[in-house]
C-alpha cells in the first residue's frame, strides 16, 4: 500500500517525475562515462607501464678525433681514417648519484670469453679465417712491401693445415717493412689476407698472407688501468737458438696454446647483466624468447645460475630448456660488446693464458631468437653464440681477468628508470647538476612519452567529466530530494496524524524516490557505458604512435615468424593499437550508478529524518 | 457518561538548545464519549500543544494522560491514532494528489481493510457528510473549502475511531459552511458517540459544545461545564 501510494504520487506528478528521471539519467551518464574513461585510461597507463621500458644508454664522447693514415701496399698509398681520441676513461660510477631512481643499473657490462669445451660453436660447413703461427724463411732476401715468397718450415699452430709452401707474405699495412733474409728463420703470426692486385706490375692477382698480432696483452686492473707488460704484439721474431726458452719465446708458445684452447676464433661470449632490458636487442625485441622464460626478479636478486642461449646454439648442441650448460669464464671485456668484437689481446700481462675465474653449471632457462632487420650500430647486435646470465650469478671477482677496459659505450653501459616524462626530466635535471663532461646519455622509451601524454589527456578529460558528472549528480539529487521529500513534510505530518508509523512514512517517501533514482541510475549507467566505449574507440582510432624502438609493438609480434615480424614493424602502430584496452568495464559504470543510488538513498534518508523530526500538529497548524 | 481521556497534572515543556518554555502547566481534565468539547484561548496559549498530546503525537513532560485508564506513554500511539483518534485541521490537510475517494479510503487502507470494503465505507461516510458523488473523483484542490473540510471529517471518521480532535475546523470557512461543519461535529458526538474535542477561537463553535475549557498561558480552566 505504501509503495502503491508512493507510486501514485509519482504518476500524478508526471512532469516532475520525468524531469527527475531524465536529468538524473543524464548526469549519471556523465558521471559513469567519466568514471569508465578514467578507469580505462588508468588501466591503459598501467598496461603500457608494464609493456614499455625506459632505458638510458651512456656513452663517453671522444675529446677529439684524430686522422690516422694506414698504408695499403696494393694501392701503394695511405688510406685515412678518423679515430676517436678519448681522454681519461670516465668510470660508470659517475652515474651513481642521489635521486637517480634507477630500476636497474647503471651497469657497464662486460662480456666474458668462456671456454668452448666440446660445444659446437659453428656449422660443419661454416668456414673460419685462416690463421697460423709458423716458422718460415724467405726464398730470397726481400722487403715484404708486396707479396714475397716464403717457405714454411714448421707450423706451430694453424686453423687449417698448411699444405702449400712457399706461400706469399705481404706486410700490407706497413709503409717500410723490415728486410727479411733468406738465410734466417723467422717466427711469424699470419692470417689469410686478401688478393693483392699488383696492377702496376701487371702481374696476376696473388693470394697473400698478412701479419696478425703476436703475443700481446691488454690486461687492466679493476679501474681500467692498463697493466704494464713486455708483450708488444710483434708479429715477427727472428728465431735464434734458445729463443723458445726466453720469456718472449714462451709467450709465443702460450699464444699457440691459447689459440688451441679457444678453438681459434670461435667465440663463446657470455654477457652478464642486471636486466635484459638494458641490452638493446632485447629492449627492441629484435631478440625475443622462443622457448622457456626470461630471468625472473628472483634470478637477478638471488644470483641464480640460469642462462639464456640462442636457438642456433641450442639446435647445434641439442640443448633444451632445463638442460645444463657448463660455463667457464676466462676473461672479461668491458670495452666492447660481443657483437662489436673483441679488441682484447689473448694473453695476460705476464704472458700467460687467462685461467677461468668462475666455472659452474647453468640451467638453460630460455632460448632466444634474433629477428632479422636489426639495423643500426652493430655494436648493439647480439653475437651468434652469445649466452646471457644474471650478473649476480657470478660469485667470483673478475678483477684479475680483465682483458680490456674502455670508455662507456651505448652498447656496454645502460640503466633503466621508471617510464614517463617526469621521471626522465627529473633524471636529466639531476644529471646536469653532476656537471660531468664528455658523457652522453640517450633515452629510449619506445614512444611511451607520446602515448603517456595522450592517455594522461584522456585521464584529465575523464576526470573533468567525472567531476562535472559528480557535481551535477549531487545537485540533481539534492534538488529532487528537496522536491520529493523536504517539500513533502506536510504530507508526512498528515500521514503521521492518520496513524502511520515513522517507518511507514519513511517507506512511502523512499519508495517513490528510489524507484525513479534506480531507473535513472540504471539508464544513466548504461548510457554512460555506451558513451565511454564510443569515446575510447574514437580515441584509439585517431591516436598514432612512434614505434621506433617500441617494445609494445614487437611484444605482440613475438609469436610471429621473423618475416612477419619485419612486416609487423611497418604496421607497428596498428599492432600497438591492438594493445590498447578499449573495452570499458561495465563494473565501473555499475559502481558509479550504485554510488549515485546510494547517495540518493542517503540524501533521501537524511531528508526523511528531518521531516519526521518535525512536530506534525504544529506543522499542520501553520496556515498555508 | 464514561471517561475516555483523562489528563492528570499534565505539564509540557518545549525545550530548545537555548531555552525551556512551559506550554502546559498542570492541566487536569477529562473527556467523555458522546460529548463535544471546545477549548478556547488566545494564540500561543497552549491549545494546539494540548491537542497534540491528546492525539498521541507527543507525551507530557510531567503528569499523565490516560486513554480509558491506560497511560498514553505506554501505549502504541501510532495504533491509537490509526484506530481510535483522528484529527481535522483548519487547513483541511487532505492529500492533494489523491482524489476525494482515495483520501477517505486512506486510513482504512492503513488498517488493511480490503479495497472494495473501504470504497463502500468511504462512499457511506462521504454521503454522511453530504458530499455529492460527482466530487468523489476530484482532487482536493478542485473543490471548495467547506467541501474539503467535509472530506476531512469523512476521512477522520473512516478509521472508525472514537475520539475526534479538531484544530480550528471552521477557521477557513464561510459562515454557511461553518454551520454545516459544526452540525456535523455535534452529530458525531451526540449520535455516533464520539468524544469530539475542538480547539477554536470561534464563539459559534464554542456555543455548540457541551463543555468549554479555556486555556490561558498553558493553564486550563473550565469555562462552561
Amino acid at each position: 500500500m505504501m509503495i502503491r501510494n508512493s507510486l501514485t504520487r509519482l504518476v500524478r506528478t508526471p512532469v516532475k517525475t520525468a524531469l527527475f528521471f531524465l536529468l538524473l539519467s543524464f548526469t549519471v551518464a556523465l558521471f559513469c562515462a567519466g568514471g569508465s574513461l578514467w578507469k580505462l585510461s588508468g588501466d591503459n597507463l598501467r598496461r603500457f607501464e608494464e609493456i614499455f621500458v625506459t632505458i638510458g644508454t651512456v656513452e663517453q664522447t671522444p675529446e677529439r678525433t684524430q686522422q690516422e693514415a694506414v698504408w695499403y701496399a696494393d694501392e701503394e698509398d695511405f688510406r685515412y681514417f678518423n679515430r676517436a681520441v678519448y681522454g681519461e676513461t670516465i668510470s660508470s660510477d659517475v652515474l651513481d648519484f642521489v635521486g637517480a631512481g634507477y630500476l636497474s643499473g647503471p651497469e657497464q657490462r662486460a662480456y666474458y670469453e668462456a671456454l668452448p669445451f666440446n660445444y659446437k660453436l659453428k656449422e660443419d660447413n661454416e668456414g673460419m679465417p685462416q690463421a697460423m703461427i709458423i716458422e718460415a724463411s724467405p726464398l730470397e732476401d726481400c722487403v715484404p712491401a708486396g707479396p714475397v715468397k716464403i717457405e714454411v718450415k714448421r707450423v706451430l699452430c694453424s686453423t687449417y693445415p698448411v699444405n702449400d709452401s712457399p706461400i706469399y707474405l705481404c706486410d700490407h699495412n706497413t709503409r717500410y717493412p723490415q728486410t727479411l733474409y733468406a738465410d734466417r728463420t723467422y717466427l711469424m703470426a699470419l692470417a689469410d689476407g686478401w688478393t693483392h692486385e699488383w696492377e702496376e706490375k701487371g702481374a696476376a692477382a696473388i693470394f697473400e698472407y698478412v701479419p696478425m698480432d703476436g703475443p700481446r696483452s691488454t690486461q687492466t686492473d679493476a679501474d681500467g688501468k692498463r697493466l704494464s707488460t713486455d708483450l708488444e704484439g710483434t708479429w715477427i721474431e727472428e728465431l735464434t737458438p734458445g729463443f723458445y726458452e726466453t720469456e718472449r719465446g714462451k709467450a709465443w708458445l702460450t699464444l699457440c696454446q691459447d689459440f688451441e684452447l679457444q678453438h681459434w676464433f670461435q667465440t663463446f661470449p657470455v654477457t652478464a647483466t642486471q636486466d635484459l632490458n638494458l641490452i638493446m636487442a632485447f629492449y627492441t625485441k629484435q631478440a625475443y624468447l622462443s622457448q622457456g622464460a626470461f630471468f625472473s626478479k628472483e634470478d637477478y636478486e638471488q644470483g641464480n645460475k640460469v642462462c639464456l642461449i640462442s636457438d642456433r646454439f641450442a639446435r647445434r648442441n641439442k640443448l633444451q630448456v632445463g638442460d645444463s650448460l657448463h660455463l667457464a669464464l676466462r676473461y672479461a671485456n668491458y670495452a666492447a660488446s660481443p657483437g662489436r668484437g673483441g679488441g682484447e689481446a689473448r694473453l695476460n700481462a705476464e704472458g700467460g693464458i687467462y685461467e677461468p675465474f668462475e666455472e659452474s653449471d647453468y640451467r638453460i632457462k630460455g632460448i632466444y631468437e634474433v629477428g632479422v632487420g636489426g639495423d643500426g650500430d652493430w655494436g648493439y647486435t647480439i653475437d651468434r653464440n652469445e649466452v646471457f646470465i644474471p650478473k649476480t650469478s657470478i660469485k667470483n671477482s673478475d678483477e684479475h681477468n680483465i682483458a680490456l677496459h674502455g670508455p662507456m659505450k651505448g652498447y656496454t653501459t645502460a640503466f633503466r628508470i621508471p617510464n614517463g616524462t617526469e621521471s626522465m626530466e627529473n633524471f636529466k635535471k639531476l644529471w646536469e647538476a653532476q656537471g660531468v663532461d664528455h658523457v652522453e646519455i640517450t633515452f629510449y622509451d619506445g614512444g611511451y612519452n607520446k602515448l603517456e601524454g595522450g592517455l594522461k589527456n584522456m585521464q584529465t578529460m575523464s576526470a573533468v567529466l567525472l567531476a562535472v558528472g559528480a557535481v551535477s549528480v549531487v545537485c540533481m539529487v539534492i534538488f529532487f530530494c528537496h522536491l520529493f521529500i523536504a517539500k513533502q513534510k506536510k504530507w508526512t505530518a498528515i500521514e503521521r496524524c492518520l496513524g502511520m508509523t515513522k517507518g511507514q512514512c519513511a517507506s512511502a517517501l523512499l519508495a517513490g524516490v528510489l524507484t525513479v533514482a534506480l531507473a535513472g541510475s540504471a539508464a544513466g549507467g548504461f548510457a554512460g557505458q555506451l558513451i565511454a566505449g564510443s569515446a575510447a574507440a574514437q580515441m584509439t582510432s585517431t591516436e598514432t604512435f612512434d614505434t621506433r624502438f617500441s617494445n609494445g609493438e614487437v611484444q605482440f609480434n613475438r609469436e610471429r615468424s621473423e618475416e612477419e615480424a619485419v612486416d609487423g614493424k611497418a604496421e607497428g602502430s596498428g599492432m600497438l593499437q591492438s594493445a590498447y584496452l578499449t573495452e570499458t568495464d561495465w563494473r565501473t559504470a555499475g559502481l558509479c550508478s550504485s554510488l549515485v543510488f546510494l547517495f540518493t538513498v542517503g540524501m533521501a534518508l537524511s531528508g526523511i529524518y528531518r521531516n519526521l523530526r518535525e512536530e506534525p500538529l504544529a506543522l499542520l497548524s501553520e496556515s498555508d | 457518561m464514561e471517561k475516555i481521556i483523562e489528563a492528570v497534572n499534565v505539564t509540557y515543556i518545549y525545550q530548545t538548545k537555548y531555552q525551556k518554555t512551559k506550554a502546559l502547566s498542570e492541566v487536569n481534565c477529562s473527556f467523555e464519549r458522546g460529548k463535544m468539547y471546545a477549548i478556547t484561548g488566545k494564540s500561543g496559549s497552549g491549545k494546539s500543544t494540548f491537542l497534540s498530546l491528546l492525539a498521541g503525537l507527543d507525551v507530557p513532560t510531567e503528569g499523565m494522560l490516560t486513554v480509558e485508564g491506560e497511560d498514553m506513554r505506554k501505549m502504541n500511539r501510532d495504533a491509537y491514532r490509526l484506530n481510535r483518534a483522528s484529527v481535522i485541521y483548519q487547513a483541511f490537510h487532505l492529500f492533494p494528489l489523491l482524489t476525494v475517494m482515495e483520501n477517505v479510503m486512506f486510513p482504512m487502507e492503513l488498517q488493511h481493510i480490503p479495497s472494495k470494503v473501504a470504497k463502500a465505507k468511504a462512499r457511506e461516510y462521504l454521503d454522511k457528510v453530504g458530499l455529492p458523488e460527482t466530487l468523489y473523483k476530484k482532487r482536493p484542490g478542485m473543490i471548495s473549502g467547506g467541501e474539503q473540510q467535509r472530506v476531512a471529517i469523512a476521512r477522520a471518521v473512516a478509521a472508525g475511531g472514537e475520539i475526534l480532535l479538531a484544530d480550528e475546523p471552521t477557521g477557513n470557512l464561510d459562515s454557511q459552511n461553518e454551520k454545516v461543519i459544526v452540525e456535523l461535529l455535534c452529530k458525531l458526538a451526540h449520535e455516533d458517540n464520539y468524544a469530539v474535542i475542538v480547539v477554536t477561537h470561534n464563539d459559534a463553535v464554542a456555543a455548540a459544545a457541551d463543555v468549554v475549557y479555556g486555556m490561558t498561558d498553558g493553564v486550563l480552566s473550565v469555562v462552561r461545564g
